[in-house]
């Protein structure tokens, strides 16, 4: 598995409290059944602080799937 | 040596006092330039006063001060040396050297034992306090619980500031309103997940819900005001305020103008309120002049609730659990029988389930 996609595995499993999600590329929101709105903003701030960057919401939020999500943070942490 | 300037509590919302929540420096430290060197708290919210030139600070309040808006909190000097000390909150001195609070001198040893405890200085009666002096407050403290009638030994927790003021803006209308709550189920039978990651539309009905009432409350204008002295007071605007208690207390977010929104800015500025809330980045400007309030449950899995009326409202909507075998979840209307009536409440919530299901 990717570094990243492992990394965000492990963020995605503290926020939600559940130590059976498994990320792949695909993988939405609908996947995962503790994803509501205030988790949805948790995880934001989660995945913020562990690569100590700040995203533009309106961009994220634009995201499909975990799979954009690593390109996007790749994209953060080179620029 | 002088003083460079002085650091005043400015007026940021309704509030004519605010608290003293922390202090960020130590006094004589050096201090950059518009950096933030007090926290301070209103009813609405708890923000960093920056100091207008470089210099060294020094406090002339301690945490746990109420001030005055526009009393001065602090000053900034151009030397350390023109600072007589005063409330060093994290000075490190030796064992046996003394920290003043205003009039009171407290020991290292008492000081540590004082923030251990979460006591506030001013329970002393002494002038002096001693590590002594702590050990026998907390023991007589701890004596006087376990000689309770009861029986029953307990722990006291100091309420912070912001949990006081929220009672006492909670407590107003449901205790001298006439308070009702009606109960209606709404179909989410069409509510489904969007295929993307991170917008909150995702899987909350809140946006839409909060869209639907903003323009219902301009048909039904007695559930977005008040009651104020044998007087129904109308607000000409419909700012929805969306409660929110997660880790840092109960804030409410306001989304000015919201029948003026469409769908999309609700939700984007729903969004960015709860992420602000969360980096503790809320403004007074972002929780002021709410004139009707949401509070969504939804995730906590609760079938209903009875939602507390907010001080200058007369009504507060309440979001219960999706019932995923029902396909769906009770919303509550609590209201100030004073300012409308049961009959009223009931159309408005039945208009509400017919807004929602048509545009879900």
């Amino acid at each position: 598995m990717n570094n990243r996609l492992q990394e965000l595995t492990k963020i995605f499993i503290e926020v939600f409290g559940d130590e059976s999600i498994v990320l792949d590329y695909e993988t939405s929101s609908s996947d995962i059944d503790k994803w509501d709105s205030l988790n949805n903003m948790h995880l934001i701030v989660a995945i913020e602080d562990f690569y100590k960057i700040r995203f533009e919401l309106k961009e994220i939020q634009s995201l499909q799937n975990v799979g954009e999500l690593c390109e996007f943070v790749d994209k953060y942490l080179e620029g | 040596m002088t003083v460079i300037c002085e650091v005043l509590v400015p007026k940021e919302d309704s509030d004519e006092e605010v608290f003293v929540s922390d202090l960020l420096f130590r006094n004589r430290d050096k201090v950059d330039k518009n950096v933030g060197i007090l926290d301070i708290e209103t009813s609405k919210a708890v923000f960093e006063l920056e100091c207008s030139e470089e210099g060294f600070v020094e406090y002339l309040v301690k945490v746990g001060d109420v001030v005055e808006i526009g009393q001065a909190v602090a000053l900034i000097h151009d030397s350390p040396s023109s600072i007589k000390g005063i409330v060093p909150k994290k000075t490190s001195v030796e064992d046996k050297e003394i920290d003043s609070v205003k009039d009171i001198k407290v020991t290292k040893d008492a000081q540590e034992l004082i923030e251990k405890n979460n006591l506030d200085v001013s329970v002393f009666d002494s002038s002096f306090v001693r590590k002594q002096d702590v050990e026998d407050f907390l023991n007589k403290q701890s004596a006087s619980s376990l000689n309770e009638p009861s029986g029953k030994a307990y722990v006291v927790k100091v309420l912070k500031r912001s949990k006081i003021i929220e009672i006492e803006a909670l407590s107003h209308v449901q205790n001298h309103g006439l308070v009702s709550t009606i109960f209606m189920n709404f179909s989410s039978r069409k509510l489904e997940k969007e295929d993307n990651l991170f917008s909150s539309s995702t899987s909350s009905f809140l946006p839409l819900i909060t869209s639907n009432v903003a323009n219902l409350l301009k048909e039904f204008p007695s559930f977005n005001a008040y009651f104020f002295e044998n007087e129904i007071r109308e607000y000409s605007s419909v700012n929805i305020g969306i409660a929110i208690d997660v880790d840092s207390g109960l804030k409410v977010i306001t989304i000015p103008e919201t029948n003026m929104l469409t769908l999309e800015e609700i939700n984007n500025l729903i969004s960015e309120g709860v992420y602000k809330y969360l980096r503790k980045e809320l403004s007074p400007k972002d929780l002021s002049n709410s004139t009707f309030t949401i509070t969504d449950l939804s995730q906590y899995g609760i079938e209903s609730f009875v939602p507390l009326i907010n001080k200058n409202q007369s009504s507060i909507l309440g979001i219960s659990s999706i019932d995923p075998d029902l396909k769906r979840f009770n919303v509550s209307l609590s209201f100030d029988h004073r300012v409308t009536e049961g009959k009223q409440a009931s159309i408005f919530l039945g208009r509400l389930k017919e807004l929602f299901e048509e545009t879900e």
